[in-house]
This record gives C-alpha cells, sequence and structure tokens, in this order.
C-alpha cells in the first residue's frame, strides 16, 4: 500500500514520478501556501478552519509522496487533495448541524414582483432586471471580481456552501446533497435564491454603476 | 389526484408567472425540465423580455463563476500569516529545530 486515502483518491497526473525529488516539501508552503490558502478561506470562510484544511493536505501529500515535473501539476495535485478535505469538512459538520437553509430570501423578492390581481407574479417593470451593459467587459476587470466576492460574501454560511460546490467546483446537484447532507429539492430552493440575491447585488453595485 | 387538479397543476407548469420563471430557469440549471415546464417557460420568455434577461444573467453568472474560478481565488487579498507559514514548515519537518 503506497501513500494515504486522498492521495490514491485524486488520479495521479501522467508527468507524475516517483518520490525522487522531495527532499525539500517545506517549498510547498512558499510556492503554494498561499494559493491553497485562498482557495480554503473561500470555501470553509474561517482563518483557522483554512489553515487546518492547508496542513491537511500538505501531510497527506507528503504521504503520498509523488513529486512533479511541473509546478501547475503539483499545484492543481495539491488542489485536488484540498478539495477533499474541505469536503471532509463539509461532511462531518453535516453531521452535527443542518445545512438546509429555507430562510435565506424567502420572500423571492417579493417586492419586485405584482402582488395580486391580473398580473400576479410579474416583475413590476421599473424593478425587474436591467439591462446589463458589457457583461463580457467586466469578467477582465478585478473590480468587477472583487465586486462578485463582496456580494457573494454576504450569503449566510449553509447557503454559501452550497453555492461555491454548485458554481465554484461545479459539482451535481446529488454530489452536493451527498456531501452537505440535504434534499435535492431543498437543494434547488437554496441555488435559486441564492442566485437571485447575488444577481441584485450585482446589478445594484456594478452594472448599474458602470452603464 | 382528480382531472381537476390535474389541469390545475398542468396549467401552473404551462402558464408560469414571472416569479415562477425565475424559479424554472435556475431549476433547469439543475436538470432537465419535464415537458410541461419547458414548453410553459418557452412559451413564457417567447413573451416577456424580463425573464428572458433574468436568464441570460444568472446562466451568465452561472458559466462565469466556474471559469474564472482560478482568477477569483488569486485575487484573494488574504494570505497565510507568518506564524502559519512556520507553523506549515514545522508540521512538514518536525526534526528541525
Amino acid at each position: 500500500m503506497l501513500g494515504t486515502m486522498d492521495a490514491e483518491n485524486f488520479p495521479t497526473p501522467p508527468d507524475a514520478k516517483p518520490a525522487a525529488g522531495l527532499s525539500d516539501p517545506e517549498r510547498w508552503v512558499d510556492e503554494h501556501g498561499d494559493y491553497l490558502f485562498k482557495f480554503a478561506l473561500m470555501r470553509l470562510r474561517d482563518t483557522a478552519k483554512a489553515e487546518d484544511a492547508v496542513q491537511e493536505t500538505f501531510l497527506a501529500a507528503l504521504k503520498g509522496g509523488k513529486s512533479f515535473a511541473g509546478r501547475s501539476a503539483e499545484k492543481s495535485w495539491l488542489t485536488g487533495i484540498l478539495k477533499n478535505k474541505i469536503y471532509d469538512h463539509f461532511r462531518k459538520a453535516s453531521r452535527e448541524t443542518s445545512f438546509t437553509d429555507l430562510n435565506f430570501y424567502d420572500d423571492e423578492e417579493s417586492d419586485r414582483f405584482v402582488a395580486d390581481g391580473l398580473g400576479k407574479g410579474g416583475w413590476i417593470h421599473e424593478l425587474g432586471p436591467q439591462a446589463w451593459a458589457k457583461a463580457g467587459e467586466s469578467l477582465d476587470n478585478e473590480l468587477f471580481w472583487q465586486t462578485y466576492r463582496d456580494c457573494a460574501g454576504k450569503l449566510p454560511k449553509n447557503i454559501a456552501a452550497a453555492f461555491n460546490l454548485r458554481e465554484l467546483d461545479g459539482l451535481e446537484s446529488r454530489e452536493i446533497c451527498a456531501v452537505l447532507n440535504i434534499s435535492e429539492s431543498n437543494l434547488w430552493v437554496m441555488l435559486h435564491r441564492a442566485r437571485m440575491a447575488l444577481r441584485r447585488c450585482l446589478e445594484t453595485n456594478w452594472f448599474g454603476r458602470h452603464e | 389526484m382528480n382531472l381537476w387538479h390535474k389541469i390545475t397543476a398542468g396549467g401552473a407548469a404551462l402558464a408560469p408567472s414571472c416569479r415562477e420563471a425565475a424559479r424554472i430557469q435556475s431549476e433547469a440549471l439543475e436538470h432537465s425540465l419535464s415537458p410541461a415546464k419547458r414548453f410553459g417557460l418557452r412559451l413564457h420568455l417567447l413573451m416577456c423580455r424580463w425573464c428572458r434577461r433574468y436568464g441570460e444573467q444568472i446562466r451568465f453568472l452561472h458559466h462565469t463563476a466556474r471559469e474564472h474560478e482560478i482568477k477569483q481565488t488569486e485575487a484573494m487579498p488574504q494570505t497565510l500569516s507568518p506564524a502559519a507559514r512556520d507553523r506549515l514548515k514545522r508540521a512538514l519537518n518536525p526534526k528541525k529545530p
């Protein structure tokens, strides 16, 4: 048996070599530490937990004992291990408290929809979604992503956990439900409200200002 | 389920309000919709500029967030503190003084 579960579960990139160049794992801290920390912090939203996850990752990687031809292959290998550590963290947390949150945004922007009568449930026109001018150009603007992060950062903890697994890591519904131990229909409600809230926040704080 | 319930349940899927259409457009990012829902949504979108916009915008966010995930991570201002950095190095090399 070689290595740990984590290192084995994550597929070895084709350019992995036997552990010959493993002389200086401390180098990992300087070369990949900040990136992995940011990666964990964005998902766990807690400095101490993020640091722990990075440490667990390095230790698992050390046991896995692989070295790589390039820095980027090494980085994606470590990131893969970290991702699994983060999912483990969520799995464990979901056994203690529920990740289901059906309270956030439960009015679903009711102030923007017609309350009753013939047009019930329709957008109140001047309050409906506005055109986003030059949306594509925003993607190259760092300030846009800062605004995006600020808006996503306002999502409550459990909603953000589900949202990040979906929108950052690209997991499928079923996988997210297994990690967070929530039902698929509740997940969809949570994602829907997260998207609504995020869309509105970006419209107010970015697209509304950059006509 | 009696006939009346079948018709009204079908009616909600076949003629969703904007509020419902918003939810259905998010749902469509998660799985393929039932034929009735898909038809109802299409019909609604044909007539409703607001919901077309809403759908374009949530899909835009859905796709771009993932594509820019690494960039987003790198742009975060937070970094490891010197103390955490030390701790990690010591954990990786316990023999070091």
